[in-house]
């Protein structure tokens, strides 16, 4: 028997009042969401650093980063930082955020990268005499770097559940809340490309030449993408005494192992499955109440297999109902981004009531038979979500999201 | 795997214990091997390497060596635990991962080499660590590993106990590797980042739920009042000694200067004067030393990195199963 926290009365939830997005398809909360909606791809030849040494150039980029508004101040050189100082910027205005801080909130910071800052250390091995770049380079630099911007004054913690690590950073930020370690937490993922991770995956050919294809029987493969998503999570009542309407909220979450292997997902889904069955139970939702799933959906042939396999299980005949999207293809795997992402989408779904597709599906695997949401947008308002995700390692990790009210 | 179920969180009222642990250090291995008093002897030593483990494993021949040591660590707390490896295979152990170096050695190997090596790209993510471990000894449980520098230790030591005080799990085996030595000339550059001698460390600490010890307390600041916002909240209720760790020794000294102001009746533990730096493995040492002194008053672990301090509280150490 499984057991969690309690359905929460309605007070006790988790809100997420502030949302932020720095992505290949588009920089900010409403670009980031018209680039879904509209289909667009984000995929394009790499042009930062050199590729002429690795089988596929192309990813999921960040061409320029555009002026935010409420940025005034110069940004660090660490390209990670920036990213994440963009998103949390954005985040942090649309949650008022220094309202809460002027009246004595504490505001903690949880960030969740698989690479953390690994290019500032391939910054230093070319420019040794960045002593910055060395500084850095640790996991925690990109985050200690958004402490800093934000003046924040709580906790402020680092994680990696390789991939799953923008999933796990928010569970860990309810976690901190409910402790009453804080009364604000800036959470989210971040990731950047650079030839490191690139190097990395062009070595274990995990990369395809072709499309990311989700859940499609030609799929081969990913690619790469990078970006950084940020929430604001709040007690709901919290927010409510601010005045502050939730953008949704978090209801459960769970990160669990596979035990299986270094670099693939185990067959059997086991870690996943757990993620998904404790962060319901964390949530106190029932699978029967599930109305739609935010897939990892990398499109390598066993992810996409096992993920369908785990959430026949975790749903059973239901699975057949609940439209299924992943919407990577969009941008490339971004990583240890990719699950804040994909938990801002759920929450923009059920906002504008529609389903962004998942971008390049064209033939059914019968492995893969799920209602996978393909060609457009679905006019669809999901109120409860699950997210879930994945990464090297046999990490796991699952979100049980609700919409705004 | 199990039927779903949504019985209602309780609140399992009460503390965690500690039922064992196991340590691997530059100094040998067990908390025996560690030096008694301050001065550390390290003659100059600025890292105090710890020998790989020889765990004469097929599958783990590929293996880093943080892998072997993380590996070796939980074995032997399972050791002292007398917890057979079946016994924490499965979804009701939970693992969680405390790093610093946060496999830097892995990873500058790969920034830096030369050659393509397929192989040891899977190894340079700081989930590596914990995986193996998984691997090892069939663990499905909540997963996780926190990289906030030294921080991560006493986090890693909160995440646990909230994992067993919502129920998520029965067991949690806290694990810390810190290792130095295949990158040491980054240390030695950004000399001003830590402080010497640098103290490989391998350590686990198998947790479990205790309903009849008082709830540990987690409380975390960043800034320049960080340390004083902490202690702020400490001074009701009886204290027994506060373990302190640091990344530098003059950070060390300022600190402590700090807090035997605060508390000028309690016990002080700096705790690299006696072993040496070994970030976030230092709060799960300090948390053994703590047990093994037997008091029968609250314990304070603080630890810092760079602006940010954390500090968890924990009751009653003279009572915890490891004692």
């Amino acid at each position: 028997m499984m057991s969690g926290r309690p359905r929460q009365p309605s007070d006790d939830r988790i809100a997420i009042t502030g949302m932020g997005v720095l992505s290949p398809i588009g920089q900010g909360v409403e670009a980031f969401w018209s680039g879904l909606i509209n289909g667009v791809s984000g995929i394009t030849t790499i042009e930062r650093f050199p590729t002429h040494d690795l089988r596929v150039r192309r990813g999921g980029e960040v061409k320029q980063l555009q002026g935010t508004p409420g940025l005034e101040r110069p940004l660090p050189a660490c390209r990670a930082s920036q990213f994440l100082i963009h998103a949390a910027t954005e985040a942090t205005r649309m949650a008022r955020l220094s309202e809460a801080v002027a009246a004595g909130g504490r505001v903690a910071v949880v960030i969740g990268s698989a690479l953390g800052g690994i290019a500032e250390a391939e910054r230093w091995h070319e420019q040794p005499g960045d002593l910055h770049a060395l500084a850095g380079a640790p996991y925690d630099g990109p985050t200690r770097q958004l402490a800093r911007w934000l003046d924040a004054t709580g906790p402020v913690l680092t994680i990696s559940t390789a991939c799953a690590s923008g999933a796990t950073s928010l569970g860990l930020g309810a976690d901190l809340l409910r402790a009453g370690a804080a009364t604000a937490v800036v959470a989210g993922g971040m990731d950047v490309l650079c030839r490191f991770v690139m190097r990395g995956f062009n070595h274990l050919r995990s990369l395809t030449r072709d499309e990311m294809r989700p859940f499609d029987r030609r799929r081969k493969g990913l690619l790469l993408g990078e970006g950084a998503g940020v929430v604001v999570l709040e007690r709901a009542q919290t927010a409510r005494q601010r005045g502050i309407a939730p953008c949704g909220y978090l209801l459960g979450h769970a990160s669990c192992a596979d035990g299986a292997h270094i670099t693939a997902p185990d067959p059997q889904g086991r870690g996943l499955e757990q993620s998904i069955r404790l962060a319901l139970a964390n949530a106190g939702v029932r699978s029967a109440e599930i109305e739609f799933i935010s897939a990892h959906g990398t499109g390598t042939p066993l992810n996409d297999r096992m993920e369908t396999q785990v959430f026949k299980q975790v749903l059973g005949a239901r699975a057949y109902e609940v439209p299924v999207n992943s919407i990577k293809a969009h941008m490339g795997h971004t990583m240890g981004a990719a699950a804040t992402l994909e938990t801002i989408m759920c929450l923009l779904a059920w906002r504008y009531g529609q389903v962004p597709p998942t971008l390049n599906y064209g033939e059914p695997d019968p492995e893969c038979d799920l209602p996978y949401v393909t060609g457009q947008a679905r006019t669809y308002r999901p109120r409860l979500s699950l997210n879930t995700a994945a990464g090297f390692g046999g990490c796991n990790a699952c979100l049980v999201l609700a919409g705004g009210e | 795997m199990g039927q779903e179920a949504h019985r209602a969180y309780d609140s399992h009222a009460g503390g965690v214990a500690v039922r064992g642990w196991g340590l691997l250090t530059g100094w040998g291995a067990g908390l025996q091997s560690l030096p008694t008093l301050p001065p550390v002897a390290t003659q100059g030593q600025r890292l105090l390497p710890v020998a790989t483990p020889d765990l004469a494993s097929e599958r783990l021949r590929r293996a880093t060596r943080e892998c072997l040591l993380g590996v070796a660590a939980v074995q032997a707390a399972l050791d002292h635990s007398c917890l057979a490896p079946h016994e924490v295979a499965g979804a009701r152990t939970a693992l969680v991962y405390a790093s610093a170096s946060s496999y830097a050695a892995a990873n500058w190997t790969f920034v830096t080499s030369e050659t393509e090596n397929a192989l040891h790209f899977p190894y340079t993510a700081p989930s590596a660590v914990p995986a193996e471990v998984t691997i090892q000894f069939g663990i499905t449980g909540p997963y996780l590993t926190l990289l906030s520098g030294a921080n991560a230790g006493i986090e890693a030591l909160w995440q646990a106990t909230t994992l067993l005080t919502t129920a998520q799990c029965d067991r949690v085996l806290v694990l810390g590797v810190e290792t130095f030595q295949e990158c040491a000339e980054l240390y030695t550059t950004g000399r001003w980042l830590l402080g010497t001698p640098l103290l490989e460390a391998a350590a686990c600490l198998v947790l479990e739920r205790h309903p009849g010890l008082a709830a540990v307390r987690y409380r975390a600041a960043w800034g320049t009042r960080g340390l004083a916002s902490l202690v702020a909240g400490e001074r009701e209720g009886a204290l027994a000694s506060v373990y302190l760790c640091t990344p530098t020794a003059p950070a060390g000294q300022v600190a402590g200067h700090y807090l035997q102001a605060q508390w000028p009746d309690i016990s002080l533990v700096l705790l690299h004067e006696r072993l040496g730096f070994c970030l976030a493995c230092a709060p799960l040492i300090a948390l053994m030393l703590a047990i093994t002194a037997g008091q029968l008053e609250d314990v304070l672990f603080i630890s810092q990195w760079w602006d940010a301090w954390a500090m968890v509280r924990w009751p009653e150490s003279s009572s915890q199963a490891g004692h």
